[in-house]
């Protein structure tokens, strides 16, 4: 991006004001002196672009002097500001220009910028005009926002970043702008310069500067996030799967067995997961289950169901097997309400077990706090000797033997917190017996009423009369039928259950290839050769400068923050006031020169305003505008704003390729002929 | 088995054997500055005057042990308790402790029976107090026997 010509008019009580600066190509300085409108001039190119956001973060007040907004003073003379307005004439890469209007006092709405397609301003050519929103919601994406057209226009795709509350939002051009123009009130107390942090961007400067070099670090940290956001959406489906096939297993009395609690590549794993259900005193599959009842209907069907004096008999001495069995349930049932009663109390013993230990451990660290009270500093019981006649004594209260050791505060609360460990595990493995026993006991309660129920049906059958149909074989068959048709449910459920994992698992195994697949660090080759220019850069231009802090040869460009350290520390903490603003020339050139040499976003076009040179020595400055005026060879533009001593401006510049635009007086003066002209 | 220490079946063994004294655990509460700092809280926050009998120290160290201690307490002053039924143990340990803070000039003994708080004991128990994270659960129960365990009522529950 270029800039051609800025133009600022004012309408006023006293007719009109204004200013017209044209730019060109290379090195371009405008000078005036000090307080005399300057600054408003950088401002108002930043206004003109809608990035009032770089210098405020007040949404109703553009940021610009009084002698815009709302009184002007021409040399002693107040006159009231009517209107005022700001044109700029850009020029893209493609060498297609356009003029940006923005109504800054006036009637029109400030939030709007008119885009004229062609050079208003140097050429006064007939175009056609668009109206384009900023400050509101959408500036960026939506197509009548002036930042996604602006962003078009320059031929920059904004990335997709993340803010801090996990949100997705293109990167803000007024994020990328600051570094390439460095602003005067804020611009020259960081080597990054400073960026708005309303947008709430994450790790904002790093993708500024990752999107102005066009590097492959973000889009390769995006991939990685993305591909860890998927993972940790696959883990969660994954056990929520588990969960439900848990429940499943639950709601049959039963427990699933053998499903992988994290995700596995393939499927099925090696021991085929199965739902277990007690039968008797251990567990069976849900299978084997069915195929048993099966077998019996199969069995029963292939007799009538017998009428009761053909039955007598067989009820007889089946009525007499079930309450025997009845018994030996009974008796079953009873050890196991025992067992369930111990591995409960056991529970709650090891909980009071982990209660004492955790008292224990706290009274240690009570100790080991009161030792340091200032009351106790110098304590002779704290160091092992007794008060009274300086012998040794153990730190503790009990008898000991005489070489018996104690441990110390830290190797108790050590040990201490190892027992936990260990009942912890305990506690864990106790409470998943008793849990287990307790199902056991439920189906144990189950069988018995069945069997109670059996008994019942095979004794109406023995009273009732003769001829009827046996009672108790048919509530066997009716019982049969409805327990198989349950077990059918269920082992359909848990095969859908199981099937489901497939897909999940291959998910699993291609998000573990492109996981691999990545690279190790975010930078790839190409980014790395581009720091190593910038690096290489701005090594050559502090050398240049006179840069005296530290060695300038020892100044690294951090891989991950690209902030230029020294042996590992942030540079900026280490140097002296002016060597900052040598820094920053440099940070800021740097990415400039990179972008002659490699493909890059970097729009080409740097704007110092006030670079400061008071406060480094003339000798940085010349050197500055020697460096700066190469741009023009790369077809790169470099605007200074500056009140330097004209004179020693004039010598600094001598035989330099440049433009020097230095205005006498105050910068935005009367005009004769009327402002309005498109 | 034969005579001695029934060490001789490692002789047979003939294996190279290593024995190395552990240092023993010591519970929390048995440790100096642990029983130091409470008795020193005890005083400051329970005792009238900072001072109190020995019998009474006893008294206040067996109450803040326990949750139920303090709750069998509490009832007593109440009146809803008769002193024959609550069993306070001594504990030696206190008396340990009490010895080393007289050593260490935190509390001094006036007279015979009693114990007060020296100045720098004072010191102490106020940097106990103030700091949050010491005897949470104990400061506790400090907070609800305030000084409601007089003398008095110590008395009554030895006779």
């Amino acid at each position: 991006m270029r800039l051609r010509q800025l133009q600022i008019r004012l309408s006023t009580t006293n007719g009109p004001y204004g200013v017209s600066i044209p730019f060109t190509e290379g090195l371009v300085v405008i000078w005036a002196d000090n307080s005399m409108g300057k600054s408003t001039c950088a401002r108002a190119i930043l206004v003109a672009l809608g990035m009032e956001a770089m210098l405020t973060t007040s949404q109703k007040d553009l940021p610009l002097t009084g002698a815009m907004t709302t009184k002007l003073d021409d040399d002693g003379e107040v006159h009231e500001v009517l209107e005022s307005e700001i044109w700029l004439e850009l020029q893209n890469s493609d060498n297609e220009v356009i003029t940006v209007q923005r109504t800054v006092k006036g009637s029109r709405d400030k939030n709007i910028i008119t885009v004229h397609r062609g050079a208003v301003l140097s050429e006064f050519t007939e175009c056609s005009s668009v109206d384009f929103f900023v400050n509101r919601a959408g500036g960026a994406t939506r197509p009548a926002g002036f930042h996604s057209y602006l962003a078009e226009f320059l031929g920059w795709d904004l990335p997709v970043v993340q803010t801090y509350e996990g949100s997705e939002v293109p990167l803000y051009l007024q994020c990328i702008l600051p570094y390439v123009m460095t602003e005067q009130t804020r611009g020259w107390s960081s080597v990054q310069p400073p960026v708005p942090n309303q947008f709430r961007i994450r790790d904002v400067h790093k993708r500024a500067v990752e999107f102005l070099l066009d590097m492959d670090a973000h889009r390769i940290a995006l991939k990685r996030q993305a591909l860890q956001l998927e993972k940790n959406r696959l883990e969660a489906r994954w056990s929520s799967r588990v969960r439900s096939a848990n429940v499943l297993a639950k709601s049959a009395g039963g427990i699933a067995h053998g499903i992988p609690t994290e995700p596995t590549t393939t499927w099925p794993p090696q021991q085929q997961p199965s739902l277990k259900v007690p039968d008797n005193n251990t567990w069976i599959g849900i299978g084997d289950r069915l195929r048993i009842r099966v077998l019996k209907q199969e069995s029963l069907s292939k007799s009538e169901v017998p009428e009761v004096a053909d039955a007598a008999a067989i009820a007889t001495s089946e009525l007499a097997e079930s309450e025997k069995l009845l018994i030996a349930r009974q008796a079953v049932l009873s050890r196991l309400l025992e067992a369930l009663d111990a591995e409960e109390h056991e529970v709650t013993r090891v909980q009071q077990r982990l209660e004492a230990l955790r008292e224990d451990i706290a009274h240690n660290k009570d100790s080991r706090t009161l030792r340091r009270l200032g009351a106790r500093t110098d304590s002779e019981v704290d160091q092992g000797s007794c008060p009274v006649c300086h012998q040794h004594i153990a730190d503790a209260l009990l008898p000991l033997s005489p070489d018996q050791q104690v441990m110390s505060l830290d190797q108790n609360i050590k040990f201490l917190e190892e027992q936990m460990r260990t009942f912890e595990a305990m506690l864990e493995q106790g409470k998943r017996v008793a849990a287990a026993r307790a199902l056991q006991t439920e189906a144990n309660r189950a069988e018995i009423a069945r069997l109670r129920e059996r008994i019942r049906y095979l004794r109406e059958t023995l009273s009732s009369r003769e001829t009827s149909p046996s009672i108790a074989s048919v509530y066997e068959r009716v019982e049969l039928a409805r327990d198989i048709q349950e077990d059918e449910k269920l082992l359909r459920g848990f095969g859908d259950a199981m099937s489901s994992f497939d897909g999940l698992a291959s998910e699993w195994a291609s998000l573990q290839t492109s996981l691999s697949k990545l690279p190790k660090e975010d930078l790839s080759a190409s980014d790395l050769s581009k720091l190593k220019l910038w690096q290489e850069s701005i090594h050559r231009q502090l050398e240049r400068y006179d840069f005296k802090s530290v060695p300038w040869s020892e100044i690294e460009l951090s891989p991950f923050s690209y902030k230029p350290e020294i042996e590992g520390f942030e540079l900026q903490t280490a140097i002296s006031a002016s060597d900052l603003i040598r820094t920053i020339w440099a940070y800021q050139s740097g990415l400039l020169e990179v972008a002659r040499e490699c493909a890059t976003n970097h729009p080409g076009l740097l704007i110092f305003d006030e670079p400061r040179q008071q406060s480094t020595r003339d000798v940085s400055f010349v050197a500055l505008l020697e460096r700066a005026s190469a741009s023009s060879k790369f077809g790169q533009q470099v605007i200074f704003f500056t009140s330097e001593d004209e004179e020693r401006l004039q010598r600094h510049l001598d035989g330099l390729p440049h433009t020097l635009h230095a205005i006498k007086g105050r910068v935005i003066q009367r005009v004769n002929r009327p402002a309005a002209q498109a | 088995m034969r005579s001695g220490n029934g060490l001789e079946a490692l002789v047979e063994l003939d294996v190279p054997f290593i024995f190395r004294a552990r240092p023993t655990a010591v519970p929390g509460d048995l440790r100096p500055a642990w029983r130091i700092g409470l008795i020193v809280m005890l005083l400051k926050q329970c005792c009238r005057q900072q001072r109190s009998s020995l019998t009474r120290l006893h008294v206040l160290n067996w109450a803040v042990r326990s949750e139920s201690n303090v709750q069998n307490l509490m009832s007593l002053l109440s009146g809803r308790f008769s002193p024959d039924t609550l069993l306070v143990r001594f504990d030696p340990a206190v008396n340990r402790a009490v010895d080393f803070a007289i050593g260490e000039g935190l509390i001094a003994r006036p007279d015979g029976a009693r114990v007060q708080l020296t100045a720098l004991g004072h010191t102490f128990a106020e940097q106990i107090v103030e700091h949050d994270d010491l005897f949470i659960a104990e400061k506790k129960f400090t907070a609800a026997l305030k000084t409601k365990v007089s003398e008095a009522l110590v008395d009554t529950l030895f006779k």
